[in-house]
């Protein structure tokens, strides 16, 4: 589903990705971890097509309609009608537009992408409700604006609420642990388990191996100065967490 | 700009009864004559050329002007049955299109009507319409009004000439009234027709306990002007909310004034520009504490793109005896577009001691990161910048505390931003 072929990106004139490969196929889920600074943000950004990175040299190819293409020719809300979602690390707030109206415009979007007729609005807010359950969230955020006045951990599971609305295949987790207590951290994994399935890929940027025990990695990879280094099972993340990077990079 | 020929026309077709006003206006005229129009070089007009304006060879009014049977049902999209509409074209009621249950009258100009005040900011424009005025326009709300909906003023301007039109509209609130008024400016779309000019006085009078909403919507044609002179006065414990939308034309003005007359009272004062292609929208606000003990809250933003310009002038004038005024006043302004322009003019003229007078004024573009948001939901930019200028104006709107008007102006500004990005 995606392939990343020796990958350099930059982001204001710094190299940071120096030559990353990486092979996601559908019911997968990858963590990627790494000491910070290492680059694993700048993969999810540049992935979703963020204007401040710069892919300077290498390959990202995409599944789209059974083919996989270039990835980097498409613009980032494109990409997204494809099935690309990033979960942001600190998603940022949106005052004067509601949460409603936005999942409400994004789905349609998507849909419309796809050759569909947009759902009704009575429709839609049935169908968020089943979803809003999964985060468990009340249902007057809806009308609030955009995460302004949510904490760190309601900003997070709205993150996990708008994937579950949005079915994508391919999911950009960009440290989605962080900042969180234990019961949230709960409640976005449980959430990202039920999302799970053989035809979508999860890819899991953390720094903690603490997701990894509500969320089974398949791979976990280490990112250490622009490249992946090391990549084993969820054992790998295991030794981690006792061993520290050190012994790796 | 020579209007003698139309101006002879005017006073023969349209005599006044009376010598004073006879003598009035022809001194109107006069005085027009000799000062013209506003420059670049009154203070008041720093940012608003009129040249545009002078060079068009302008034509009064002297036959009612019909519309086509497209253009009819073009303008009753915008006749909502929740509003008792009164339709104008070229300064003429049209019966067809208007609600015969409101009572407007329509009455000979009078000489406190034509004294012209040189301190006004805007005189030159008044006396150039009141070379032309013959009649005056008025809605009188009193205890005996049976009006239980928002009365919708429309003025439409239209021909296969330009037309130079000036009417002028006087609303008086009776004490311990309240009424609910929309003042629509608006050009038709798609239909061909010549430059139009609209140079309008509408007088609100705000009786004691009375309260008003009060929103004017100035939606003209990219290539018509638009000199709007709206007066507010305001007696004691009375309560105006106003919201005044500059929606295109080629050069608006909009010169709105507030006038404490009494004490106790309360005017929350909003306005937004939303701009695009080389529209101009000029908003002189003055709120004048001439009695203390008031207050006033003013809250205008602009949202322009392409080469859009909007002007805000925030005047207030405390005088010495409008002891514990309290007033005041912010300016925002999104420029979504390089070359977009504005002018924001805080002017404070506080003369006495114990007031509070506050203003600020912010120049923004979109958040960049905003967009970013939008995108990676599949969310087109287009519409992303949509939505979010609709939320930016959004906060106004609500100010109206009253769901039909802002539904009303809610799909206006909907249509707009649609037509925009």
């Amino acid at each position: 589903m995606l392939e990343i072929k020796n990958l350099h990106a930059r982001v204001e004139e710094k190299e940071i990705l120096k030559g990353l490969n990486l092979t996601v196929k559908p019911g997968e889920v990858h963590a990627i971890m790494g000491p910070n600074g290492s680059g694993k943000s700048t993969l999810s950004k540049i992935l979703a097509g963020h204007p401040a990175y710069e892919v300077t040299s290498g390959e990202v190819k995409y599944e789209i309609n059974f083919q996989l293409q270039n990835l980097l020719e498409f613009s980032p809300d494109v990409r997204a009608k494809e099935g690309l979602f990033l979960a942001f690390q600190y998603p940022i707030e949106v005052p004067g537009v509601s949460n409603f109206t936005f999942l409400y415009t994004a789905f349609n979007s998507i849909l419309q992408h796809h050759g569909s007729e947009p759902m009704q609005e009575e429709q839609f807010r049935e169908f968020l409700n089943q979803k809003m359950k999964l985060v468990s969230m009340k249902p007057e955020y809806l009308e609030r604006p955009v995460n302004v006045g949510f904490s760190g951990g309601e900003k997070k599971r709205n993150e996990i609420l708008q994937m579950a609305v949005l079915s994508p295949r391919l999911a950009l987790l960009d440290e989605t642990d962080s900042g969180l207590d234990i019961d949230a951290l709960r409640i976005v994994a449980e959430g990202v388990n039920k999302l799970k399935s053989k035809d979508n890929a999860i890819i899991l940027v953390t720094h903690y191996q603490r997701l990894l025990d509500y969320i089974k990695p398949d791979f976990v990879h280490v990112l250490a100065g622009g490249k992946i280094i090391q990549t084993g099972d969820a054992s790998l993340a295991l030794e981690l967490e006792k061993k520290g990077y050190d012994w790796l990079v | 700009m020579i209007m003698q020929g139309q101006y002879s026309q005017n006073k023969l077709k349209y005599p006044l009864d009376g010598l004073k006003v006879n003598e009035l206006r022809e001194e109107a005229f006069k005085n027009f004559s000799l000062v013209g129009l506003p420059t670049k070089n009154d203070e008041a007009w720093k940012f608003t050329s009129l040249n545009e304006f002078k060079d068009i060879q302008w034509n009064v009014p002297f036959e009612e002007k019909f519309l086509t049977h497209d253009q009819m049902s073009y303008v009753s999209k915008y006749l909502p049955s929740d509003f008792h509409n009164l339709v104008f074209i070229n300064g003429s009621l049209n019966k067809t299109l208007s609600d015969i249950d409101v009572v407007l009258c329509d009455e000979d100009i009078a000489v406190d009507d034509l004294k012209i005040n040189e301190n006004d900011p805007d005189y030159k424009l008044t006396q150039l319409s009141r070379s032309f005025a013959h009649h005056k326009k008025t809605l009188i709300i009193d205890k005996n009004t049976k009006l239980s909906k928002p009365v919708q003023i429309m003025n439409i301007c239209s021909g296969d000439v330009s037309f130079l039109i000036q009417p002028i509209f006087n609303i008086k609130v009776s004490d311990d009234c309240e009424l609910k008024l929309i003042h629509h400016v608006l050009g038709l779309q798609n239909y061909a027709s010549k430059t139009q000019a609209l140079n309008i006085d509408l007088l609100i009078d705000v009786g004691a306990r009375a309260n008003v909403k009060f929103v004017n919507i100035e939606n003209s044609l990219n290539k018509d002007f638009c000199f709007e002179r709206i007066k507010i006065n305001l007696q004691n414990n009375s309560t105006i909310t106003s919201l005044d939308l500059g929606l295109g034309s080629k050069v608006a003005r909009h010169y709105l004034e507030v006038k404490f007359n009494g004490e106790n009272s309360d005017a929350g004062v909003f306005g937004l520009s939303l701009l695009a292609d080389t529209q101009h929208c000029d908003h002189y606000t003055f709120i004048q504490h001439v009695k203390g003990n008031n207050q006033s809250v003013q809250h205008y933003k602009s949202i322009l793109t392409d080469k859009s310009r909007s002007v805000f002038r925030g005047r207030v004038r405390i005088e010495p005896n409008a002891q514990k005024a309290n007033s005041e006043q912010l300016n925002n302004n999104l420029l979504i577009s390089r070359a977009a322009l504005v002018d924001s003019v805080p002017q404070l003229e506080i003369y006495a001691d114990d007031v509070k007078a506050g203003h600020g004024s912010t120049v923004g573009q979109l958040n960049k990161e905003e967009i970013f948001y939008f995108l990676s939901r599949g969310i087109s930019e287009r519409q992303a910048v949509q939505m979010l200028s609709y939320g930016y104006a959004k906060e106004l709107v609500y100010k109206l505390d009253n769901d039909i008007i802002q539904n009303f102006v809610f799909q206006i500004l909907d249509e707009k931003l649609s037509d925009i990005f």
